[in-house]
């Protein structure tokens, strides 16, 4: 999350400062403009992102006038304010202070995780005493246990109700609090039940000593003997930048990048907990030619010569549209980039695309409008609409981050999903829900509502109520603008480009009402930058001539198969060679249809890091991971995130980047990039033409499906700690995997004849299993909500997916 | 908890937070009775100890234990407002005080002459039941609401109130018609007044009787602060103790008749003053007599103190502007009004004003409560109005404004009870509890008494308030068993005097009070528990150290056999 940016004030107030006068903005905290000055004033409660409840008494100093010491993180300054911050009755307040802490923490240090970035440590350095005038026991808490991610040992709690804080006022997920009062108090969950919010994690760093540990962590290494490396992660498409340290080839603990202390930059537990996957067992580490006599190692010049041999005979004897590469969410802008010129240059195809979660064809250049149409502005003020995405489950940090805007900037929220999110409902002045696929009809009966024609039908048919939609149409006119988020996941189904359409409507009317922008939120991790990396099937003949001048000669231009083309193409055999780079490109497909597809091939070159499943025939290059090579990604907003390279692939691994360019000169092409900053110099000045796409032709007219007797949609969206291919592959996969609970509309549950809770047999063509289910508003009416990454069946290529249900008694 | 919060729509952990701050609230199942023996200084000083050991013993139960047969859970509280009938006990259900005595009816006047006040001053004799509306109008004071609408023009109130030097009642002593005077003049919404009924200042019992016999002069004062704060709704609160179980009750039944009658409601006597109030009981926790402190706890949040500003004046209840003040101070403004601001500070010497309430506890012949124009001495209201000393023991030692005042000897009572003499003398009226000790009393145990009171009643908010008034816990238990060491005594005050004027309330200034008083007056007795490695005062039997208690466990034993 980026720094929250303190609200610019004019007027300016005079204050001396330790005998410097200066003038500081009104309104700014006697504590921050120390800070500002170079003034270290020690304080342990005080977090600029938290409320003031200035009772650690750590950062008093001496004002002027006043007749007590004053706490500085409370203070705000006044005209005429004389602070001093050294005096020697400061000094010995701080003194004392310390042994007041000191009374009742033990001396562990040695064993303590927090040595080395502790602010008990570091001030007791500056004021403690050596001695303790403490005789008595020290005050001891038995252990509790909160969970497997968070360790709390309480003895070294010194109450600044940070995490309390933190828990409750700005993840929202409201799980620490503090029980009991005086020196009983202490820091507990609700019947010490374990935190697992994915925002929970925070509290390690916000915690000033070592009461809140990382449990996945300790004990494994010294923070000073790690070294540190900016990288950007790869889960979601927030993007968050994040601190790796790591030792060798092993990632030990993550934090948010910034300084540790005092930091406003907050990660999610995906980012901190399941980054650690470079090293696990599956990782491939030399390259492999599998064929039908089996799979045998291989140099990397012997791959790279079979690859570009396969590839120029393919191109040779069916042409370029017979090849298609697809890559996962996860790769670098460079590596789209050189993925694409490798495509669009190098082998003459425009079959690419990394939306590998995609089921309709229609639905690919439905997204890529809208990506097109998306502005390049990060982090508008403003309201905030967000349309078809769970965006706290999707990418807990953005949510966070358009939380804390509205939060601390004012502004309206408003959510449409087909499925609510409680942890906007503090924040969200309107949440509807409509059935799955609908969201054409919601914006059609929007936008009819705000023209005051009614068409409560429309409404209906997205199975919502007539006026809590007209009540939303009176509501958007008087907002003065801001941000639109369209989750990308909706724009999916044969109504896709209808969708895409309403959508585009839906932000010219509001255009005509403020100043809107919007947003397609991509689930894909770095899915922004492969767009503007050009890394997908669209029309780019608006940019034509400027990539074959950068490019040389002959790029195709044209259209190409989406992501779900390219797989009934190849399942019908007219794509015949197929390029996979990363982990689970054929996700879509269940097992036997994707070995049925691999089998029809001609050829199959797969670029991972991990083992491909051992059927699979074909050239196999093991890759580096994120981690393992430099490389820029684009959040949510577009804002650009550079990752550094933090340890060394294996010894016969390669980057992506450096394959991509031998296969190039493999096939001909003479690339000229000295480093890999020079490609990122190159995708930059090429980025503005990329993002120029055609117009693509959205016939409308499809209609959704209706559900047959006992058959229910089945909301897909994958859980964010899900099994996914780098997250299980870490090891504290298991850790943070939530227990499954399906979600079920009370109407609905009603329906089935089920209760408050119950389980459900669930069963589709790939088979049948029994879910629990929570019977809960949240769901859409007729809809039941369970991830597919918790869910051993395979939803099929519908969307929205349906699953037949049956009450399990 | 988990069904309460999701009535709430709070998250559990929260309700939890909240329910484990507050002392009155049963986590585990208890027995049908809940016996809870007030352990507070007053009692403490006449045998409240010898009780739970007794009753301890008599139900084969530790503190906070349950019988097997799930009959009585024993508990230790935090001061049941019957001091005058110390040592008290309380069994739930039925909600009645068990004590030794029954509760004090003796109100004398200031000229030490026994007779029952007469209704010129704030209180009267009731015959110890609650005084009905129709009584209260007997007496001739007509109610403030009804002349609220009439002739006082609003703000003449606020004029009188200022005149007459009134000071809140409740321990700070600030000037009541200065704290008005803070009110932004036109604010357009809701205002309130939040009555603090919440005095859990062990020994501090005037409260109670003004709310269980006189609760209309209170709902009156409630009016005329009000009505002399400038227009604009207005919602009152009144926090009552949660151990007043009879307060509240008494409370409740005269609001139900004063919206009966019309005082009280949308359309007071049918003139356009809107004034609701309010009950809320508090559930267990001294510090929420602190107002800001009382304000979090009627939000129904944790009772900690806020940090200030905003002052409640401007951000008080549900960040609206709000005043809030003390039973007494509230019952006082009827008089006030009705005799004049004049009158008022006619009596009293410089800046103290007026007439108030003490109580006086402890080693007295007859303690409760006597009211007394301020400026009379110490000497005046021990020997002439309570009694005196209730043996042939001299006084020892007495403490003038409850727990948090600083500890007097003998040589103050001829202090005159004036705000500024006493704060000269080095202590303060504070709440105007008044504790007697008599010769042979331990003061090193009285300290650590107090600083036990304060150690469990600290929010744990403030960092040298949490760990400070623990670790002198610590240290004074240890002293009083004899062990520990001369620079111990140091330590102790070095401890208190790092405690105090750091934090955000003023609890732990008043905990290191107790501990830097007895240290300055009586440090020889420190250094004979230290020399002699036991409490000199013991008799050896593990008793209190306070001297004829005998007489109290036969007392007690009595009571016991009434369970």
């Amino acid at each position: 999350m980026s720094t929250l940016e303190t609200p610019t004030r004019t007027d300016l107030v005079n204050v001396t400062i330790d005998g410097h006068p200066m003038s500081a903005p009104k309104g700014t905290l006697v504590i921050d403009l120390c800070k500002q000055l170079g003034i270290d004033i020690p304080h342990y409660c005080y977090h600029p992102s938290l409320s003031i409840v200035a009772s650690c008494r750590m950062c008093l100093v001496e004002v002027e006038k006043m007749p007590k010491l004053a706490p500085a993180c409370q203070l705000v300054v006044q005209e005429g304010m004389v602070v001093r911050t050294h005096t020697d009755k400061v000094e010995k307040h701080r003194a004392a202070q310390m042994e007041f802490f000191l009374l009742n923490h033990p001396l562990d240090c040695p064993v303590c995780d927090k040595g080395g970035e502790c602010r008990l440590q570091r001030y007791s350095m500056d004021y403690g005493s050596a001695f303790s005038r403490f005789s008595d026991d020290k005050r001891r808490y038995p252990k509790q246990n909160i969970g497997p991610l968070i360790d709390l040992e309480m003895n070294r709690c010194i109450h600044c109700t940070r995490c309390v804080r933190f828990s409750g006022e700005v993840a929202g997920e409201h799980e620490l609090y503090m029980m009991e009062r005086a020196d009983r108090s202490y820091i507990s969950t609700f019947m010490s039940r374990p935190v697992m919010g994915p925002l929970s994690g925070n509290v390690i760093e916000l915690c000033p000593v070592g009461c809140l540990t990382d449990k996945v962590f300790r004990f494994s290494a010294r923070v000073w003997e790690l070294k540190q490396t900016p990288v950007s992660c790869a889960h979601c498409p927030a993007g968050c930048s994040l601190n790796l340290w790591s030792r060798r080839r092993q990632v030990h603990r993550v934090t948010p990048l910034g300084e540790l202390e005092d930091n406003q930059n907050f990660i999610c537990n995906k980012g901190r907990y399941l980054s650690n996957f470079s090293d696990h067992a599956d990782r491939v580490d030399t390259p492999r030619i599998a064929d039908a006599s089996g799979r045998r190692p291989v140099s990397v010049e012997e791959a790279l010569a079979a690859a570009a041999a396969a590839l120029e005979k393919a191109k040779r004897e069916h042409g370029p549209d017979g090849i298609a590469i697809l890559a996962d969410g996860r790769r670098t802008c460079e590596e789209y980039y050189l993925l694409s010129r490798l495509a669009r240059a190098a082998l003459g195809t425009a079959n690419l695309d990394y939306r590998t979660e995609l089921r309709h064809p229609s639905a690919g250049a439905a997204q890529a409008m809208l990506a097109a149409r998306s502005s390049a502005e990060p982090g508008r003020p403003g309201s905030v609409v967000i349309l078809g995405s769970d965006l706290y489950g999707e990418a807990p940090i953005a949510a966070l981050e358009i939380k804390e805007q509205i939060r601390r900037k004012g502004g309206s929220l408003l959510i449409a999903h087909h499925r609510a999110c409680p942890w906007f409902y503090q924040y969200a002045q309107a949440q509807l829900v409509y059935n799955p696929g609908q969201a054409a009809d919601f914006i059609h009966a929007l936008l009819k509502a705000s023209q005051e024609y009614l068409d409560d039908a429309a409404a209906e048919r997205a199975g919502l109520v007539p006026q809590h939609v007209r009540d939303l149409a009176a509501l958007l006119p008087t907002l003065p603008g801001g941000t639109l988020l369209v989750g990308a996941r909706s724009i999916d189904g044969p109504r896709a480009g209808e969708t895409a359409l309403a959508v585009l409507r839906l932000l010219e009317r509001l255009k005509t009402w403020g100043d809107w922008e919007m947003r397609l939120v991509m689930p894909e991790a770095n899915g922004r930058g492969a767009f503007e990396a050009g890394f997908l099937p669209a029309d780019l003949s608006p940019a034509a001539g400027a990539l074959s001048a950068a490019w040389g000669g002959e790029v195709n231009a044209a259209a190409g198969l989406s992501s779900p083309e390219i797989v009934a193409a190849a399942l019908a055999g007219t794509v015949k060679t197929l390029v996979l780079v990363g982990e689970d490109c054929l996700a879509v497909l269940d097992g036997p249809t994707r070995d049925a597809l691999v089998r029809k091939l001609e050829t199959l070159i797969t670029f991972s890091s991990f083992n491909p499943p051992a059927s699979w025939p074909g050239i196999q290059f093991p890759i580096a991971t994120r981690y393992e090579d430099e490389g820029a990604t684009l959040d949510l907003w577009g804002r650009e995130v550079s990752g550094k390279k933090a340890f060394d692939p294996p010894p016969r691994v390669l980057p992506l980047r450096e394959l991509c360019l031998q296969l190039a000169a493999r096939l001909g092409k003479k690339w000229n990039y000295a480093s890999a900053r020079d490609v990122t110099l190159d995708w930059k000045r090429l980025r503005p033409s990329l993002t120029k796409i055609g117009a693509p032709d959205l016939s409308a007219g499809a209609t959704s499906g209706i559900l047959a007797s006992g058959e229910l949609w089945w909301i897909v969206d994958p859980h964010l700690f899900g099994r996914d291919p780098l997250a299980h592959r870490s090891p504290a996969c298991d850790l943070t995997a939530p227990r499954l609970k399906g979600q079920i509309h009370p109407a609905t549950a009603r329906a089935l004849g089920l209760s408050k809770l119950g389980r459900l047999r669930v069963w589709n063509d790939s088979g049948e299993v029994v879910i629990p289910v929570e019977v809960t508003p949240l769901a859409a009416a007729g809809a039941l909500y369970a991830p597919r990454n918790l869910v051993p069946l395979h939803p099929g290529g519908e969307y929205p997916a349906r699953l037949k249900v049956e009450c399990e008694t | 908890m988990e069904e309460v919060a999701a009535v709430l729509g709070l998250s559990p952990g929260y309700v939890q937070s909240v329910a484990t701050f507050y002392g009155m609230f049963h986590f585990r199942p208890v027995g049908r009775h809940v016996i809870s023996v007030c352990d507070s200084i007053s009692c403490a000083l006449l045998g409240s100890e010898t009780l739970v050991h007794y009753l301890e013993k008599k139900l084969g139960v530790a503190v906070g234990e349950t019988t097997p047969d799930r009959r009585f859970t024993l508990r230790e509280v935090e001061c049941l407002g019957a001091c005058d009938r110390a040592p008290s006990c309380s069994s739930t259900p039925p909600s009645t005080t068990i004590s030794r005595r029954r509760r004090s009816t003796r109100f004398w006047s200031s000229t030490g002459e026994r007779r029952p006040f007469l209704s010129t001053l704030l209180l009267v004799d009731t015959g110890r039941r609650r005084q009905t509306l129709v009584d209260y109008e007997a007496e001739g004071l007509r109610h403030a609401a009804a002349r609220a609408g009439n002739h006082v023009a609003r703000g003449c109130h606020a004029e009188e109130v200022k005149k007459s030097g009134l000071r809140g009642r409740g321990g700070a002593s600030f000037p009541t018609g200065m704290k008005w005077g803070f009110l932004p003049k036109d604010y357009p919404g809701p205002r309130y007044l939040v009555c603090n009924a919440d005095e859990g200042e062990p020994r501090n019992l005037q409260g109670p009787p003004i709310l269980e016999w006189l609760p209309h002069r209170l709902i009156e004062g409630r009016h005329v602060s009000s009505a002399a704060t400038p227009s604009a709704p207005w919602l009152a609160y009144i926090y009552i103790r949660g151990e007043y179980y009879d307060a509240m009750n008494a409370v409740n039944e005269a609001l139900a008749e004063a919206y009966r009658r019309g005082y009280l409601g949308r359309s007071v006597m049918g003139k356009q003053f809107a004034c609701d109030i309010y009950t809320h009981p508090g559930a267990g926790a001294y510090i929420c007599g602190e107002e800001t402190a009382l304000l979090d706890s009627l939000e129904g949040k944790r009772g900690h103190p806020r940090v200030k500003p905003p002052f409640p004046a401007i951000a008080g209840l549900y960040a609206r502007p709000t005043v809030i003040n003390n039973v007494e101070t509230l019952a006082s403004l009827p008089l006030i009004l009705e005799k004049g601001g004049d009158w008022f500070a006619a009596m009293g010497p410089n800046k103290s004003k007026g007439f108030r309430l003490f109580s006086v506890s402890g080693h007295v012949k007859h303690p409760g409560n006597f009211e007394v124009p301020l400026g009379t001495t110490f000497r005046q209201l021990i020997y002439d109005l309570a009694g005196g000393m209730r043996s042939d023991k001299p006084l020892k030692a007495f403490i003038p404004g409850g727990a948090s005042a600083p500890i007097f000897t003998p040589e103050h009572l001829d202090l005159p009870l004036d705000f500024e003499a006493v704060a000269e003398a080095g202590s303060m009226l504070g709440s105007g509890a008044v504790i007697v000790m008599e010769e042979g009393t331990c003061m090193v145990w009285v300290a650590k008494k107090l600083s036990r009171f304060f150690r469990d009643e600290s929010c744990g908010q403030c960092l040298p308030c949490r760990e400070g008034t623990a670790w002198l816990n610590k240290i004074l238990t240890r002293i009083e068993d004899g062990r520990g060491s001369l620079e111990e005594l140091e330590i102790l005050l070095d401890a208190s005097s790092n405690m105090t004027a750091r934090c955000i309330c003023v609890l732990p200034d008043a905990a290191a009070g107790p501990v830097q008083s007895t240290l300055k007056y009586f440090r020889h007795e420190y250094e004979e528990h230290l020399r002699l490695g036991r409490c000199p005062f013991r008799n050896g039997d593990g008793r209190s150290p306070v001297a004829d208690s005998a007489g109290k466990v036969a007392h007690s034993q009595e009571d016991g056999k009434h369970l």
